[in-house]
C-alpha cells in the first residue's frame, strides 16, 4: 500500500473530522512539574552539576592539612625563653660595644653619650 | 526543522515549550484520558534528557519524543496484558472525555444545538478511537489528528512506510466500523 490509496473521499472525510477535533495541551500543573524537574532542579542538584567537585575537594583537603599541621606546630613550640643565646648575644654586644659598661646603666648616660660625640 | 538539539547546552525550557504540548496531544489521544497522558509525557521526557547522547540531531526533537512515547505506552499495554492476560490487539477500556473550565468559559457564544452536536461528536470520535488496537491508533493520531509527516510516522513507529500506510487504511476502517457501532448503539 503507498500514500495514493489513502485518499479516497471516504478517507478525506474521516480524516478532516479527525483533524477538527480539539487539541489537548499540556496542563498548567504537568508543565510546572516539568519545568521543576529538567530546567529548573533543586539547589543540590545544580550545585552537583554545576560545581566541579573534584578540584574543590582537592583544595579544601590541602587546606584542612595545612591548619592542622599549622596547629601541630604551634602546640610544640616551647614555652619558655631559652637564655643561653640571648646571654651570648649579650656578652658578644657588651664585648663590642665603645661605651663602657658602667656609663651603659648610669643615670646620665645621655649627657655621658654627648660629650663621646664633642 | 524547527526544534532540533544541537549541542550539549540543551535550551530545556525552549523545548518543553515546543515540544510539550504536541506530545501531550498525542499521549492524551492515545491513552484516552488526562492523568496516563501526563504520566506518558512526564516519562517521556524523563528518557529523553536522561538518555541525550543517543539523540540523533538531523531528526527532529518532537518526533524523538513522541517515539520515545510511544514506547513507553506499548510498555505499560505489554504490562497490562501480560497481568491481565488481554491481547495487545484489544481497545484500552473506554474512559470518558474530559473538559477543563477553559472548555467551558469561551470566549465566543456559539450555537447551543451546535454545540452539543460537535461535542457530541467528538466525544464519540475520542470512544471509537480508543476502541481501536493500538498499532491503527497510533498510526491515524499520527497521520490525521497531529499531521505528521510519512517520515516522521516511520520513524517513530519503527516499521516501513508500506506498514504505516496500512496501517493508516486498516484503522480507517476499523473507526468506521467503530463509529457505525456507536451510533446503533445511541439510537438503540
Amino acid at each position: 500500500m503507498t500514500p495514493d490509496d489513502l485518499n479516497s473521499p471516504d478517507d478525506v472525510e474521516l480524516r478532516l473530522r479527525l483533524s477538527r477535533l480539539p487539541r489537548h495541551n499540556a496542563p498548567s500543573r504537568l508543565m510546572t512539574k516539568l519545568r521543576h524537574e529538567f530546567v529548573s532542579p533543586p539547589w543540590w542538584q545544580s550545585w552537583r552539576t554545576a560545581f566541579s567537585w573534584k578540584p574543590a575537594g582537592a583544595f579544601a583537603a590541602a587546606v584542612l592539612v595545612a591548619a592542622l599541621w599549622l596547629t601541630y606546630q604551634k602546640r610544640e613550640k616551647p614555652k619558655t625563653i631559652d637564655f643561653a643565646p640571648l646571654l651570648a648575644a649579650h656578652m658578644r654586644t657588651q664585648s663590642q660595644t665603645l661605651v663602657p659598661d658602667s656609663d651603659m646603666t648610669a643615670a646620665d648616660f645621655s649627657y655621658q653619650l654627648a660629650s663621646y660625640e664633642n | 526543522m524547527e526544534d532540533k538539539v544541537t549541542d550539549e547546552t540543551i535550551d530545556y525550557e525552549s523545548l518543553l515549550q515546543r515540544c510539550a504540548d504536541k506530545a501531550y496531544n498525542f499521549a492524551y489521544r492515545l491513552s484516552g484520558n488526562d492523568q496516563d497522558a501526563q504520566d506518558l509525557v512526564q516519562e517521556a521526557f524523563a528518557r529523553a534528557f536522561e538518555h541525550k547522547d543517543r539523540y540523533d540531531p538531523k531528526r527532529p526533537f518532537g518526533a524523538w519524543v513522541n517515539r520515545i512515547l510511544y514506547n513507553v505506552f506499548l510498555d505499560g499495554v505489554r504490562r497490562y496484558e501480560r497481568k491481565h492476560s488481554v491481547s495487545i490487539d484489544n481497545a484500552l477500556p473506554s474512559k470518558n472525555e474530559q473538559g477543563t473550565w477553559a472548555d467551558v468559559l469561551k470566549g465566543k457564544d456559539e450555537d447551543p444545538m451546535e454545540t452539543v452536536m460537535r461535542k457530541e461528536d467528538e466525544t464519540m470520535l475520542h470512544e471509537a478511537l480508543q476502541k481501536l488496537p493500538v498499532h491503527y491508533r497510533t498510526a491515524l493520531i499520527l497521520y490525521d489528528i497531529e499531521g505528521l509527516s510519512y517520515e516522521d510516522i516511520v520513524s517513530i513507529m519503527s516499521c516501513p512506510l508500506g506498514t504505516v500506510c496500512s496501517r493508516i487504511h486498516k484503522g480507517r476502517q476499523l473507526l468506521k466500523q467503530a463509529l457505525i457501532q456507536k451510533n446503533r448503539e445511541v439510537m438503540a
